[in-house]
């Protein structure tokens, strides 16, 4: 046995969950080697110390009060059905996937009426919805008439698009969890790539918001700039310290709040928008 | 466990008493558990009955594969991780309060006489759950369901449904953190501190 083979059983030698012949292994290179000696000896004095460690018992009444304490929150908390023998069947299933299918065709024929009024919205003044993703020139130059009404509309829709972009990013940035073995050879490349993106849109979009309508949302897109800022300095692989401090100016900042109540503004504008068209 | 799974059948047609039956059963497991990986009793009041009021709505979906009291474990040590993960973000002095309300709540209960023992056990009961603080979420919940709840490595990583390779390496990053932690003490095992 090696220093690193003795290294990978030290925990389960320090809780005494070796096999016969590994244990025996172990001590025997642990006799020879002094630093490997030393190093379990100074992890074993540590759980010493941790034994010393006392749990505070609370007082009987707390034990005596805990079910009727318990019980009042049951009160609002309705217990899970368990699934019948119909929800198993395939009358169930269908009936399931019938309501998907509604519910798509439903949707999509929303959706898509929603899109024709904008694109006949854009026809109307002979223009074409731009590509969004690609394009960085600003779309009034591409306005022959330079509409207020188009430019301040495909500004808010390269906006949205920028927002939705950034929030997946970093909503996958700030859910990787640091404990699994998975992320000691993460690759942070694509995400150092997207951000860099988004940070050019950020330029133009900081310019472009600069009206007192869109102060707010300016305002969303510079604090998401120090956050893609932070996102496209990550090292290539395995950052740990620089995600954790993503995650905590994310937190702090409100990121996500912020961008969530974005949505929720721009959903009740297109649903006014839908409105005031079907009444005219 | 025959019992056990009758009542925890009952419990799932809504019978409440059965569901009582079960949490005077598991309630001082709960509790502790949370209390080790929280660090305060007002936190590991709260999360263990949070524990059961899951455990309440979600037991049509227990299948019975593990035992119930593996499955509540398994509550409390998501439910300790999530809230602690949270918590992080708090600032350093509500952490330090925390620990504070630990500290006095142990002082309590002690019963020692001596003043200068009395504050060697108070230190020294502050000094780990501030090295246990350190830990993240993860590490400290391994660290806990090992070393005070006496879960053998493979247990937890079926519990916390991790490979095994990842459990041995959580704990060993714990204990090494805490022995860093704790190198003050280290001198001498008696408790006594470092005199350089």
């Amino acid at each position: 046995m090696n220093c690193k083979d003795c290294e990978k059983l030290l925990v389960e030698a320090l809780y005494d969950e070796l096999s016969a012949p590994q244990k025996q292994q172990f001590q025997a290179h642990i006799d020879d080697c002094k630093s490997c000696r030393e190093a379990f000896l100074g992890m074993q004095a540590t759980l010493q110390i941790m034994n010393k460690r006392e749990r505070s018992e609370p007082q009987s009444a707390f034990w005596d009060n805990y079910w009727d304490n318990l019980e009042d929150k049951l009160e609002v908390s309705p217990t899970a059905r368990p699934k019948t023998a119909f929800m198993h069947s395939w009358t169930f299933r269908l009936m399931a996937a019938a309501v998907v299918l509604i519910s798509g065709i439903f949707i999509g024929r929303e959706w898509s009426s929603l899109d024709r009024q904008l694109s006949e919205d854009f026809a109307q003044e002979n223009l074409v919805v731009p590509d969004n993703r690609q394009n960085n020139v600003p779309q009034i130059l591409n306005n022959p008439q330079g509409n207020p009404s188009f430019a301040s509309r495909a500004v808010q829709m390269r906006a949205a698009n920028y927002l939705d972009r950034s929030k997946v990013l970093v909503l996958g940035l700030i859910n990787l969890d640091e404990d699994t073995d998975e992320l000691d050879s993460f690759d942070f490349s694509q995400h150092t790539r997207v951000s860099n993106e988004l940070l050019q849109e950020a330029g133009y979009l900081k310019q472009a918001l600069n009206t007192p309508q869109s102060r707010r949302l300016q305002s969303l897109v510079v604090d998401l700039e120090a956050i893609l800022l932070e996102i496209a300095t990550l090292s290539q692989q395995s950052d740990i310290p620089s995600v954790e401090r993503v995650r905590t100016d994310v937190e702090n900042r409100g990121i996500l709040f912020k961008i969530n109540m974005e949505e929720l503004r721009r959903q009740l504008k297109e649903n006014d928008l839908k409105t005031q068209q079907e009444t005219i | 466990m025959n019992d056990e799974r009758e009542l925890i059948e009952l419990a799932r047609n809504g019978d409440r008493s059965a569901f009582r039956t079960l949490v005077d059963s598991h309630k001082r497991q709960v509790y502790y558990l949370a209390l080790d990986l929280l660090g305060n009793h007002h936190d590991a009041e709260d999360l263990s009955q949070e524990v059961f009021i899951k455990a309440y709505r979600s037991i049509a979906h227990f299948r019975g594969e593990a035992k119930f009291g593996s499955w509540l474990y398994r509550i409390t040590a998501n439910c300790c991780i999530d809230r602690r993960r949270k918590k992080q973000l708090m600032t350093l002095s509500l952490d330090h309060q925390e620990n504070s309300d630990a500290l006095e709540a142990r002082s309590l209960m002690s019963n020692t006489t001596h003043p200068e023992k009395k504050m060697e056990a108070q230190t020294i009961q502050k000094d780990i759950e501030q090295a246990l603080s350190q830990l993240s979420p993860r590490e400290r919940t391994v660290f806990v369901l090992r070393h005070y709840n006496d879960l053998s490595l493979k247990e937890i990583g079926q519990m916390l449904e991790i490979a095994d390779g990842t459990v041995k390496s959580l704990l060993y990053r714990a204990v090494r953190r805490l022995q860093k932690e704790l190198a003050y003490y280290r001198s001498d095992l008696g408790i006594g501190k470092e005199t350089n």
